[in-house]
């Protein structure tokens, strides 16, 4: 009886699989006899019509034609077999010839613009291409204005599927507009074509590996919005310190002063413009600022992330560095996550690189929510090799207590620590040394009414609840 | 659904053709009236078929309720099997004269001789209608039109084989028109299913394109029908008549085989035919009585007792039929058996991973042969050709054998290790000989790194440290 059950689950599961379902018989006699064929199914989902039935019923028609002297049962028999070589050649042939090509017109964008995506299709011979099926990887997570693609349940990945005919040399193009609605980096491609002869015999599936890759930025807040004091919004201990010189960078000249020695005289200069001339250098201990992103949302890494509250903190550090960079200072970006496609972390020591800002945005796009290792440990094995001029700035959105206090032991050490928090709550006591901005506003929307008391029972909320799914 | 899209109402068509095709054989083996014009009965059976699925569309997208839709269905059928038999069997009756039903009714249930053509009218009329009542529903996928496309091929080869035979009328030109329609309507409903599937289709069977398809269906039918003229039985039969003489070689080599089998055999054959004669001779098997038969009684004399040699022989000639058959069936399934294995260890084939490896001759004794001569050379650049070259190659043997001895001891050296790293290592295989070891290997890295040359006393030591060393070996192998 158990045994009945058992095969009987197991038919449910052929038959469930897929959709389009194998007709597998339930019965056990009809098993057997299934068995006794070989285990040939009907399988609804065969997309080609050609079987070895198909030279046997031509070599039987021939030899039947040949015994009777019938003209039909002959022409029937060739009529089989040179369709089906037709139908093979053809089939042979349909991916000869064929380029597909994606095109997006930006690589990069901010979220809420739009790109176009350009989709192209060529048939360059002359035998034409009645059908073509191109499965291309695309991020299900931006939608598209004309269609959408479907998500793989196997492998989690988009799948746009798109249906092509094209005739002898032609070209066929199609456009769609991507919305940037979420940022990351979005891979495009590989692509999977799959074509055929027109008579539905044989197909032929090709792998293209075109692969794009989609970066966009996170949003941007502007200073207002962060609601920073215009002056000094990264403390005031950032005013160029020019004690000491590094009389390995000269920044550049200007006139000479009785005190400057002669090594200082800069020649050349004083040649050309016939006039004494001094170099002037560079600081030896220069400001700078280096942001710490931290990518938890969640005290514990076991208890999950909060996707929106991340993105906010993306934004908030993406905000500062274009402000350093406004402010002309050179800028850095160290998280506790790694690099997309790679176990590499993601550090980006400052630097005055007019591309400095946008690789800095282009590493906040790659930010996932997956945590290497705690902030607190990050900032202690980092800071000993930041040059003493840097201003850190930790952007996180939870502020617990291991944090707190390794910015406190920092601030003790003589570093210059700015803390941008997200969190609900500031941090309860007085931390000696370190600029606290805290920053709830941009979380409002995300912070879901608490309820304190009600008239029967008390309940005190430990930790902020946040609204889940909110963009 | 018939009338919603152009690329079913294509594929409709098709199907209807392609019914109407295997069918039409089959109609005209039982209505022999139409037999004259055979292409004239085909369209107009299409046409019926195509009027008939028309008007049941046409009268699905009325608000009709179920009951009076069936009633409706029925009513048509009936009026249109009336009509049919007025205008094919009673056109001679004048319009409005209703008379011509009676003798029509008395068609369709006296018994005749034979089908009686107003009941083959009848059926085949409602056969189109059954057909089209079942088109209104029917899943267009391309696994349902390739089934139908395949099951027709079956029962028009079928049907017009019969009918070519029987009626001696060519039907070729039917093949034509159903692999026509057929190609077209498993390409459309492939091409339609495919563009189903996908989230952009863009135009996926525009004029043009159909234009092509039928140009391609066209050009291969039309390709088919002009070979088949070559196809017949005539031009076979020469075909195969250019390898006769490979059948007679596998004829005279079967024969040969054979014989050769029969001659192995024989001795148990006659084993066996010894060992039945004695059953037979000892009575142990007695036949129960029969009946006579007509003429089995001179058959039993001749086989049993007046000719016994010809019923042994007989026996003889089973068994060796038997034996050919047991040794084929043996063959085949060590044939079979034999595919297995090799099939198993083809996919285990397909499971390793092959990488290149650099090629070497004799596991790379050139490149070390090469490596002796360089060392050798040097040896003759630093020391010349004199003693001195003789006492620096002999103390590298010395350490050569020294590094032998101790790999074979288990404490090989690795390759570019430098002589005082593997000191240690030789002192922990040559336990008590440390001196000797350190000795041999200063005196080997100062020949063979630098230029000093060791003297003739040196040399005589250097042998008798070798020396010591072996012997303690050996001692320590002989415990």
């Amino acid at each position: 009886m158990a045994r009945d059950d058992a095969l009987d689950q197991i038919t449910a599961q052929v038959h469930g699989a897929g959709g389009k379902s194998r007709d597998v018989p339930r019965d056990r006699g009809g098993q057997a006899l299934a068995e006794l064929r070989g285990r040939r199914y009907i399988n609804k989902d065969k997309d080609t019509q050609f079987s070895d039935a198909w030279v046997f019923v031509s070599v039987l028609l021939t030899g039947f034609g040949m015994a009777l002297d019938s003209r039909f049962l002959l022409a029937g028999a060739l009529a089989l077999l040179v369709i089906a070589a037709v139908g093979w050649l053809w089939n042979e042939l349909s991916l000869f010839g064929l380029h597909y090509e994606r095109r997006l017109s930006e690589t990069r964008a901010f979220l809420g613009e739009t790109v176009e995506l350009t989709l192209e299709v060529r048939n360059r011979k002359f035998l034409p291409i009645t059908w073509l099926q191109a499965v291309d990887i695309i991020p299900a997570v931006l939608p598209m204005d004309q269609a959408q693609a479907r998500v793989n349940q196997t492998t989690h990945l988009g799948e746009f599927t798109s249906f092509w005919s094209l005739g002898a040399f032609q070209r066929v193009t199609r456009r769609f507009t991507v919305r940037c609605t979420e940022r990351g980096y979005h891979a495009y491609g590989p692509v999977r074509m799959t074509t055929g002869d027109g008579f539905g015999m044989f197909s032929r599936t090709g792998a293209l590996p075109l692969r794009q890759r989609l970066i966009v930025y996170p949003r941007l807040y502007a200073v207002a919005e962060l609601r920073l004091p215009a002056k000094n919004p990264f403390g005031e201990r950032l005013a160029r310190e020019t004690l000491f010189e590094d009389p390995l960078r000269t920044a550049g000249i200007r006139e000479w002063q009785p005190a400057d020695g002669l090594k200082r005289v800069h020649w050349k200069a004083t040649a050309r413009h016939h006039q004494m001339l001094s170099r002037l250098y560079e600081p030896s201990e220069e400001p700078q600022v280096l942001i710490f992103l931290n990518v938890a949302t969640l005290t514990r890494h076991w208890l999950g992330n909060i996707p929106e509250l991340l993105e906010r903190a993306v934004s908030v550090a993406g905000s500062l560095a274009a402000l350093a960079a406004e402010l002309r200072l050179p800028v850095g970006l160290i998280a506790n996550g790694f690099l997309p496609e790679s176990d590499q972390p993601l550090r980006l020591l400052p630097g005055r690189s007019p591309d400095q800002l946008v690789r800095i945005l282009e590493l906040l796009a790659a930010i996932t929510s997956f945590a290497t290792r705690p902030i607190e440990e990050l900032l202690i094995t980092e800071a000993p090799r930041l040059p003493w001029g840097a201003t850190l700035l930790v952007v996180t959105a939870i502020a617990h207590d291991e944090l707190l206090a390794t910015l406190v032991d920092l601030a003790r050490a003589g570093r210059k620590v700015v803390l941008f928090t997200l969190a609900e709550k500031p941090p309860q006591e007085l931390m000696p040394g370190i600029t606290i901005y805290h920053l709830p506003h941009l979380v409002a929307d995300l912070i879901v009414p608490e309820l304190i008391q009600t008239a029967d029972r008390e309940r005190n909320a430990q930790s902020p609840i946040y609204r889940q799914g909110v963009a | 659904m018939l009338l919603t899209n152009r690329r079913v109402s294509l594929v409709f068509f098709c199907l209807a053709g392609m019914e109407v095709a295997w069918f039409t054989p089959f109609w005209l083996l039982v209505y022999r009236p139409a037999r004259a014009s055979v292409g004239w009965a085909y369209l107009l059976l299409l046409a019926a078929l195509v009027a008939w699925t028309l008007v049941l569309e046409l009268l699905s997208r009325t608000d009709l309720e179920l009951g009076r839709y069936h009633l409706t269905a029925l009513g048509l059928m009936a009026f249109t099997s009336l009509v049919l038999l007025g205008v094919a069997l009673f056109w001679n009756h004048p319009s409005g004269d209703m008379r011509w039903l009676g003798p029509a009714f008395n068609a369709l249930f006296v018994p005749q001789s034979g089908l009686p053509p107003a009941l083959a009218l009848v059926g085949g009329n409602l056969f189109l209608w059954q057909r089209a009542t079942v088109a209104t529903s029917r899943d267009v996928t391309f696994f349902g039109v390739g089934v139908n496309f395949r099951l027709g091929l079956l029962l028009l080869v079928v049907g017009g084989g019969i009918f070519s035979y029987v009626s001696g009328q060519n039907l070729t030109w039917l093949l034509w028109i159903y692999f026509t329609l057929g190609l077209l309507a498993v390409a459309i409903a492939r091409i339609h299913e495919k563009a189903g599937d996908s989230q952009s289709a863009g135009t996926p069977l525009s004029g043009r394109r159909l234009g092509g398809l039928l140009v391609a269906v066209a050009a291969t039918v039309g390709g088919v029908a002009l070979l088949s003229g070559g196809y017949t039985a005539q031009a076979i039969w020469r075909a195969l008549s250019i390898t006769a003489p490979v059948w007679r070689l596998l004829r005279i080599v079967l024969v040969r085989v054979l014989i050769a089998l029969e001659w192995l055999l024989e001795p148990i054959l006659e084993w066996l035919l010894a060992w039945l004669q004695r059953i037979f001779a000892a009575g142990w098997i007695e036949l129960a009585p029969q009946s006579p038969i007509v003429g089995a009684e001179e058959a039993q004399q001749m086989l049993t007792q007046e000719n016994p040699s010809r019923f042994l022989e007989l026996l003889r000639q089973a068994g060796i039929v038997l034996a050919i058959g047991a040794g084929v069936v043996l063959g085949v399934a060590i044939l079979l058996l034999y595919l297995d294995k090799t099939r198993r260890r083809t996919v285990r084939e397909q499971a390793e991973e092959a990488e290149a490896e650099a090629v070497t001759f004799g596991s790379g004794i050139l490149g070390r042969g090469a490596q002796a001569l360089r060392d050798m050379a040097g040896l003759v650049r630093r020391f010349g050709v004199s003693r001195q070259l003789l006492a620096a190659v002999s103390v590298q043997n010395i350490y050569a054998n020294l590094c032998r001895l101790a790999r074979r001891r288990g404490y090989g050296r690795r390759p570019a290790q430098p002589p005082d790293d593997y000191l240690p290592t030789l002192a922990r295989a040559f336990s008590g000989q440390e001196e000797a070891l350190a000795r041999i290997t200063a005196a080997y890295m100062r020949v063979h790194y630098g230029e000093r040359p060791v003297t003739f006393a040196e040399l005589a030591q250097l042998r008798a440290d070798y020396h010591q060393v072996r012997r303690a070996e050996r001692s320590e192998s002989a415990e």
